[in-house]
């Protein structure tokens, strides 16, 4: 049976959600239900946090998600400032309602780079590639990344 | 023998619904619960009634699935003489209706329950549900503040035969809807719509200073008519707008759309409007030290007056921080007081 899988990639105010179907048929191009963004509502943050993680546990709920991957948190190479600490803030937030939902899965970049022997941003920028890897809804270029994270979840359970 | 299990008891009445009235009721397991009670009706012979009775029960199982923090949680239906009983979670907090009825809300209040409500018909919508009533009314907060959805489901087609005619309910549906075109999630974005925009400006402003919803929505354009308290920001207005164009196709498609465009919404400066009246206006925001002021006397349809201060909340001075030079028209007052408050 086909795994309604979701890739969430967390920023420090919003989360972009590619949500998919990845079929029992490995060869077979994984589909795209949907490609959306939630937003952290403006203000005080942590009831901003509240309402994503409720957004975020609703969604995979209602939408009956079997597995999520979410883009972990890396050593920044130049110097760390306040939006990749709110960044790490909401994506933790966001592990916790995926965690409390379905089977969720944290990945590293390099895990990505590893899977495909060449790095997530020269996958993310070829056109062909993703012609070969997805079908269905529109996927905004914005959200390759997140979609990326799918097609290595499938590719290295 | 000696029952253990007490009966529901039936304590004070909270007020009446679309359907019937409903009562605060303790139980045995719940502790206290809201009855919604459905009397049979005159006009309903035997038959109809069972079909009532049959359609009620139907809408009370279908309404399991719709367990959520944001919705009302009904526990139970059953029968007594004449009449349906429901039992739900009781909401302390009462319905948004009061408030409405209080004055205007201030933006962060409306956006709390705005996100709060959107969150529980997502979940709705996303398990092919309608509400179909949505209203001030029919938001319901609890012990903590958080707004729920009641009531909804409650209307089923066949008793929707009064539909668009209650008092207080025709104002909230949407254009195509008048129309003969059915109810749809486009719908139930529509009637938050007019909720968002009803909360944001009190029952006073909403009645005296516009148009009788239910006489001119089914004409179209609607929204350019809606009369805006000066200090609701322009993004809060074009969201408010896009939820009600009366061409679906122009508005959010669905509730996480309209999450995105609520949640990006200013919430500062947090004015209060604690008077609106047919002649005045006015507006507090409170700073640790000071009181910011400001009073829009209307004298008449074409004539208006506008002033702002700031006074100090212990020892000292006034200070003026704007007016209108003179009695001015209905379209100064607007532009001045709108830029006042940007």
């Amino acid at each position: 049976m086909a795994t309604r899988c979701v890739g969430l990639m967390v920023g420090s105010g919003e989360v972009t959600v590619v949500d998919t179907q990845i079929p029992d048929d490995c060869d077979a191009p994984i589909s795209l239900v949907t490609d959306v963004t939630w937003k952290l509502p403006t203000g005080d943050r942590q009831k901003g946090y509240e309402t994503l993680f409720h957004r975020c546990k609703d969604y995979l709920e209602v939408n009956g998600i079997d597995q999520v991957v979410v883009k972990a948190s890396s050593v920044p190479q130049g110097k760390a400032n306040g939006g990749l600490l709110d960044s790490a803030e909401l994506r933790g937030v966001i592990m916790c309602a995926a965690a409390s939902a379905c089977e969720t899965r944290v990945l590293k970049k390099e895990v990505i780079s590893r899977t495909y022997g060449r790095k997530v941003d020269d996958c993310v920028n070829d056109d062909a590639f993703w012609a070969e890897k997805l079908e269905g809804a529109k996927l905004r270029k914005g959200s390759r990344e997140a979609a990326m994270l799918v097609i290595a979840h499938r590719a290295r359970p | 023998m000696t029952s253990v299990v007490p009966k529901l008891q039936i304590l004070d009445k909270l007020g009446n619904g679309h359907f019937g009235e409903v009562f605060l009721g303790q139980d045995a397991v719940h502790g206290q619960v809201a009855v919604k009670v459905v009397s049979r009706k005159a006009e309903n012979d035997d038959e109809e009634w069972v079909d009532i009775r049959r359609e009620f029960l139907a809408e009370a199982q279908h309404l399991k699935t719709a367990t959520h923090r944001n919705v009302v949680q009904v526990y139970g239906i059953d029968e007594v003489e004449d009449a349906i009983r429901f039992t739900m979670a009781y909401c302390p907090g009462g319905s948004l209706q009061a408030h409405f009825e209080r004055g205007p809300m201030t933006l962060a209040a409306v956006r709390k329950v705005a996100i709060d409500v959107l969150i529980g018909l997502h979940a709705l919508h996303g398990r092919e549900m309608l509400h179909r009533d949505i209203k001030p009314g029919n938001i319901l907060l609890d012990h903590l503040g958080m707004a729920k959805l009641g009531d909804f489901g409650l209307v089923t087609d066949r008793l929707l035969l009064g539909y668009g005619s209650a008092a207080g309910y025709a104002d909230h549906i949407a254009v195509e809807v008048w129309q003969g075109r059915g109810t749809s999630i486009k719908s139930d974005i529509w009637a938050l719509g007019m909720t968002l925009f009803r909360l944001l400006h009190g029952q006073v402003w909403y009645v005296f200073q516009n148009e009788c919803p239910a006489d001119v929505i089914a004409q179209g354009g609607f929204i350019e008519r809606l009369r805006w308290l000066p200090h609701v920001p322009k993004p809060w207005r074009k969201v408010i707008r896009k939820m009600m164009a009366d061409n679906t196709n122009d508005r959010y498609a669905t509730t996480q759309e309209v999450l995105n465009a609520i949640s990006a919404l200013p919430t500062e400066p947090e004015w209060t409007v604690p008077i609106v009246t047919e002649d005045l206006v006015r507006w507090e925001l409170q700073s640790p030290k000071r009181l910011n002021v400001v009073e829009w006397n209307i004298h008449g349809q074409r004539q208006h007056e506008w002033r702002a201060w700031s006074q100090p909340l212990g020892k000292g001075n006034n200070r003026s921080l704007g007016a209108s030079t003179k009695v001015i028209g209905r379209n100064q007052v607007d532009r001045e007081l709108e830029a006042y408050f940007r």
